[in-house]
């Protein structure tokens, strides 16, 4: 038995409860052609719903009558078209409707509705078959656009579709309560539809929604999902039909549209890499690849890179960043990193000291914006002009951004402009040449225990000063200068010798970051 | 009841205007001129097989609501009834009125003092209806009718016509097109044949349910001491009007039951025609269906009757001579009126036939 007020909702459009109450229950629906006194002769207490199949022309004494004779046969509910020029139901029948505890609904296509109700009663498959049909149907004609396959999905079922990400929360349409969000964000590795009704021991049960995930085999998962009001049986068995197979209509776009990101992500990257590659002199068919890319090589640029914290997509979320610095004004051109992304901003002045401080400002409420999608480390270049200019505060930026990783006090934030000196020198010993060698050159020390390096670091930074070192690591000061004697004898070096205290501070201060 | 005094006009008045079942118009004007008219004389009241050998049917015919706005003269009728006796050649000796519902009753006691004849106890409908095809006299063949209508204009049309139906089409297009309503004519017709064909005892049956009404205290009381039953008392929740080519006014009302807390829906054509209690027929044509104002016990016309009024309804027999015979209730049955439902007998009424449901 399926109450009126479920099923109603789940009509064809433009049926609506027109008098009466909607609180019978219905098991049974016959469609019924004729004007209403003969319907009302062929009522029996077999029937729960009546379909009207012969429009009404006038709600007077007959169809007072046909009330009178479904409330006798226990009818719940009458479903009635109405013709054009009927005049709508007085109070009277309204009245009458309600003394009887028979609802009328209106539809204006009553076979449809009938057809509709059955299935809604029935327990067939047809129904289901059906949506997955005209849902493949749509997958199929739609164009590539997510948007227009949601469009059409939403005219196909009769229900808004929402599109969420991984953990439940909107990307598309109406988001879904908490509790079913973070079922969804538990549900992992299934392909099955997840059921998930609001508060379902309330006194008034919130929406039932239907998720089902979005196969893509990349990127993070996504899920499609649809909200119910009534959720009847037959309704829920059809509507995840049809969403499993809008699934797989959404995976294949998305795949597509990530496949052209791809593309043009590596196009990109080449072509940065070319532009590194071609050391400030590019040839002009280069150039020219460059300006049909939308990038300014002849203009004034300020490099920043983008360094996520933990491993990231960054085709993925190259959107993200736009957003994030469109966000802030800052006109930026991206180009997508292993590790991140490498940015920058390219003016035909040149940037005064506030022009430049606005972009770090910039960068950094960018970088605070993204913090809910991705944590990342942001290094800023200083002003550079032309196409060796770009590879040169990229590269600095590089350089900023190593440095930050190690920088939580300053928000992971490092711009190249208030660098001293004595950073940028330890910037450049972070390279791939001089940090094997820094460790060379004092693994002897790692046979002495680790308290050797540390000892040496500290009596270095203490200007080879035994008490200074001793009160810095807490120890004898006659423990220290044992210790600085060791590390002379096994590194064969003499710490009096300015070149080499330069070269083992340098070492030291590089493996002590890393 | 022998004879119609002066004092006697209000009963009648009184009873004609339930009788009339929510049509027939008011009565008001017509009983004062009844009163004023009589003054201290006597309208002879003769039987249905009394004295009378030739006997001339009268009424009114048209708009009602122009019958208000523009009073007849008081020389329509008796110069309809002088046409009818001379292009026919054949006094007449008594009048019987057309319908005793509604201001045709008193109009023919009126018609009939004016002429000097009798007024026979009786009428052609038992109530009030819209149409001449109706009336009891022509529901089975008859050779030929004469009748003269008079208009309000002063248009005289006399018509031979084999059926009555033409009757009415002349009628309502020289009305139309001639004042709004006309006084009519019709006969003389023979007694002996009129004895068959008219309702008995409806002058006496008006001035004895005029009298009931004039005393009744409420309108349980009302029903009680006119014969009749309350089917619902209470306010109206719903009127709908529309025009039908059948009738003059279809419409329909719907009222909720102050005890009961029923739906009570009475349908019209002209006269209250139908009613349903909760989607049951409970009554409808040839019966009496009255409505009434609740407080003053008067009675509603069917185009008076508005969304709020506390109104009751009191259903009258209707003629038994309606009943006798499927084609003659054929002919007063709510189809005739232009709404489709069956009749419904009276309570203890035997059907005419088996069509009932």
């Amino acid at each position: 038995m399926i109450p009126v007020a479920e099923f109603l909702p789940l009509l064809p459009s433009g049926a609506a409860l027109l008098v009466g109450p909607a609180s019978g229950a219905v098991a049974a629906v016959r469609g019924v052609v004729g004007p209403p006194e003969q319907v009302g002769r062929t009522l029996t207490p077999a029937d729960d719903a009546v379909v009207l199949l012969t429009p009404v022309t006038r709600f007077d004494a007959r169809f007072d009558v046909l009330l009178r004779r479904a409330a006798t046969a226990g009818v719940t509910a009458l479903v009635v078209a109405v013709s054009d020029s009927a005049p709508a139901p007085g109070p009277g029948t309204a009245a009458l409707a309600d003394r009887l505890g028979v609802g009328v609904v209106v539809t204006p296509d009553p076979w449809a509705t009938s057809v509709r109700m059955h299935e809604l009663i029935g327990s067939g498959e047809a129904p289901a078959a059906r949506a997955a049909v005209a849902v493949a149907r749509v997958g199929l004609d739609a164009g590539p656009d997510l948007e227009e396959l949601f469009g059409r999905l939403e005219a196909e079922l009769g229900h808004a579709v929402r599109f969420l990400d991984a953990s439940g929360r909107p990307l598309r349409g109406a988001g879904v309560a908490p509790a079913t969000a973070a079922l969804l964000a538990r549900t992992v590795g299934t392909s099955e539809p997840v059921w998930a009704t609001d508060d379902p021991d309330g006194a008034e049960p919130g929406e039932t929604v239907v998720a089902v995930p979005v196969p893509t085999g990349i990127g993070p998962r996504a899920w499609l999902a649809v909200g119910l009001d009534a959720p009847l049986a037959a309704e829920r068995t059809t509507l995840a039909t049809a969403l499993r197979v809008a699934a797989v209509a959404a995976g294949h776009r998305l795949v597509l549209t990530r496949l052209d990101d791809e593309r043009d992500a590596r196009y990109r990257m080449a072509m940065l890499d070319d532009l590194r590659a071609a050391d400030g002199a590019p040839a002009p068919p280069f150039v020219q690849r460059t300006i049909a890319a939308g990038w300014q090589l002849d203009a004034w640029h300020v490099g920043v890179r983008l360094v996520a914290r933990q491993p990231v997509d960054a085709v993925a979320l190259r959107r993200e960043v736009e957003v994030a610095f469109a966000a802030t004004g800052l006109d930026v051109t991206v180009v997508e990193q292993a590790d991140g992304w490498a940015l920058w901003r390219s003016s035909t002045e040149e940037p005064d000291r506030a022009g430049v401080a606005a972009v770090a400002t910039a960068v950094r409420t960018a970088q605070r914006a993204l913090r809910g999608t991705v944590d990342t480390n942001a290094g800023v270049g200083s002003v550079h002009a032309g196409a060796g200019g770009l590879v040169r505060t990229l590269g600095e930026a590089g350089d900023a951004v190593r440095l930050a990783a190690a920088r939580p006090e300053s928000g992971y934030f490092v711009h190249v402009d208030r660098l001293g000196l004595a950073q940028l020198l330890l910037a450049w010993t972070q390279t791939d040449t001089f940090l094997p060698a820094a460790e060379q050159l004092l693994a002897p020390l790692e046979r002495g225990g680790g308290a050797l390096r540390a000892t040496l670091a500290a009596y270095l930074d203490a200007e080879s000063s035994v008490a200074e070192t001793a009160a810095v690591l807490g120890v004898h000061r006659n423990t220290v200068a044992d210790r600085v004697a060791r590390v002379e004898r096994l590194l064969g070096v003499d710490l009096g010798d300015p070149e080499t205290r330069l070269a083992l501070h340098l070492a030291t201060r590089a493996l002590g970051g890393a | 009841m022998t004879g119609l005094q002066a004092g006697d006009a209000v009963d009648l008045g009184r009873g004609t205007a339930l009788l009339g079942c929510g049509g027939g118009g008011q009565v008001d004007h017509m009983v004062h001129a009844l009163r004023v008219a009589l003054g201290a004389d006597t309208v002879p009241v003769v039987p249905l097989d009394g004295p009378a050998h030739s006997v001339i049917a009268v009424g009114l015919v048209g708009s009602t609501t122009v019958l208000e706005e523009k009073t007849p003269s008081g020389r329509e009728l008796p110069d309809a009834l002088a046409a009818v006796e001379r292009w026919t050649g054949r006094r007449a000796d008594a009048v019987v009125a057309a319908q005793i519902g509604g201001v045709t009753g008193p109009a023919a006691a009126l018609t009939a003092h004016a002429a000097g004849l009798p007024l026979v106890d009786a009428d052609l409908v038992g109530r009030a209806t819209p149409r001449i095809d109706q009336l009891s006299l022509f529901v089975d063949p008859l050779p030929t009718v004469t009748a003269a209508a008079v208009t309000s204009s002063g248009l005289r049309i006399v018509v031979d016509a084999p059926d009555p139906r033409d009757l009415e089409t002349v009628w309502r297009e020289a009305v139309s097109h001639s004042g709004g309503w006309a006084a009519f004519a019709i006969g003389p017709v023979d007694a002996d044949l009129l004895a068959g064909r008219a309702v008995d005892g409806s002058v006496t049956r008006a001035v004895r349910t005029g009298r009931a009404a004039g005393r009744a205290r409420d309108v349980e009381h009302l029903a009680a001491v006119s014969g009749g039953r309350l089917v619902a008392r209470g306010r109206v929740l719903d009127v709908q009007r529309g025009g039908d080519a059948v009738s003059f006014v279809h419409g329909s009302m719907a009222i909720r039951d102050a005890g009961t807390g029923a739906v009570v829906r009475v349908e019209a054509g002209s006269e209250w025609v139908h009613c349903l209690v909760d989607g049951e027929p409970v009554a409808s044509t040839p019966s009496c269906i009255v409505v009434v104002d609740a407080r003053s016990l008067r009675p509603v016309s069917t185009d008076r009757a508005r969304v709020g009024d506390e109104l009751a309804v009191v259903v009258l027999p209707g003629a038994p001579w309606w009943w006798a015979e499927p084609h003659r209730t054929d002919r007063v049955a709510p189809r005739a009126f232009g709404i489709d439902a069956d009749p419904v007998p009276e309570p203890g009424q035997r059907p005419a036939r088996g069509g009932v449901r």
